[in-house]
């Protein structure tokens, strides 16, 4: 989880020691639909799941993006 | 349109296989023409075989990026059954991705299948004994990306611009072959592969994306019409252009 966190922070542009489990990834400062687009690229890229923005809104926390990265690697 | 502008003239069309690709051989079909269709996939090939209006259409099932060496010698054989008139590269991917995210192998592909199977195909083409030297067509399908900036668009819109830059060159270097050679370049058009990235967008942003364009958003057989016209002899003195087709997207 602890590489998955480093990637996320890098698109969220925060700390990864912020990204705790249950950190709803949409409050960090800066969110905005280009870092919905990236998250959704890097678990295509990285993870190979290709996830609809219909799947995705229903995702709000770090734990529940990993176990959808986590699920599919 | 009457079907004798185009009678018996060959015209070679890549990424035949769907979308606008698909639609723009139908088009030219129903002006007379004489497709070659090209794209990887056979089975939608075929497909788009069924779809021609008139006879004598062929189609050959290439990966255009991975087997570009291959093109001059593949056109030779194609022109066997008589020279071709011109071609339209249609084929294209939009690997589109926030820079972030970027990766070369994405930027790689959109680059060899965007831009370099279209300047491998035009060298293909203007063999002696391919080309038709009564004078020709040569048109890329480019994008609006490729003239306005937009997010995640940094790679893709430098492959489509690419291909904007390659055909006024070549525009200069064919006219004395009295080939034209010109670029459409398409707003959001509502593809099978645009589909997909569009079930990538929040309502909220679907709804920007039509925004952008006022006359709404295209379809495929809005950018064949501007195909169409190019390839006929009304055509014969544009050259050197890239066209929007776009429902107003650039006008703004």
């Amino acid at each position: 989880m602890e590489h998955f966190c480093e990637q996320l922070a890098e698109i969220l542009e925060v700390d990864p020691a912020n990204l705790t489990p249950d950190y709803a990834f949409r409050s960090v400062p800066d969110w905005g639909s280009l870092m919905g687009f990236s998250i959704l690229i890097l678990l295509q890229d990285e993870y190979g799941c290709r996830l609809t923005v219909e799947q995705f809104v229903h995702l709000e926390t770090v734990g529940e993006l990993y176990a959808v990265a986590e699920a599919k690697s | 349109m009457s079907a004798e502008n185009l009678a018996g003239k060959r015209i070679l069309v890549t990424g035949a296989s769907a979308g606008i690709g698909r639609a723009i051989a139908c088009a030219l079909s129903r002006d007379g023409a004489q497709l070659v269709l090209m794209a990887r996939d056979e089975a939608r090939l075929q497909a788009t075989h069924a779809a021609l209006d008139g006879t004598g259409h062929t189609w050959i099932s290439l990966d255009l990026a991975q087997r570009h060496t291959e093109l001059p010698a593949v056109l030779k054989q194609l022109a066997g059954a008589g020279v071709f008139y011109g071609f339209v590269h249609a084929a294209g991917v939009n690997l589109s991705a926030p820079l972030k995210l970027q990766q070369w192998a994405r930027a790689e592909e959109m680059m060899a299948v965007n831009w370099g199977a279209g300047l491998m195909l035009a060298k293909a083409f203007r063999q002696q004994g391919v080309y038709d030297k009564a004078g020709g067509r040569a048109v890329f399908i480019s994008s609006s990306a490729s003239l306005v900036g937009d997010k995640a668009l940094a790679a893709y819109a430098a492959s489509k611009g690419a291909v904007n830059a390659m055909a006024r060159a070549l525009a200069v270097e064919w006219a004395p072959e009295r080939i034209t050679v010109n670029v459409v370049a398409p707003g959001f058009i509502q593809t099978e592969l645009n589909q997909q990235l569009r079930a990538r967008l929040t309502e909220e942003q679907a709804r920007a994306l039509e925004q952008r364009h006022p006359l709404g958003l295209g379809t495929p057989e809005d950018v064949a019409a501007a195909v169409r016209f190019l390839m006929r002899a009304e055509a014969r003195w544009i050259t050197g252009s890239v066209i929007p087709v776009d429902g107003g997207l650039t006008a703004f």
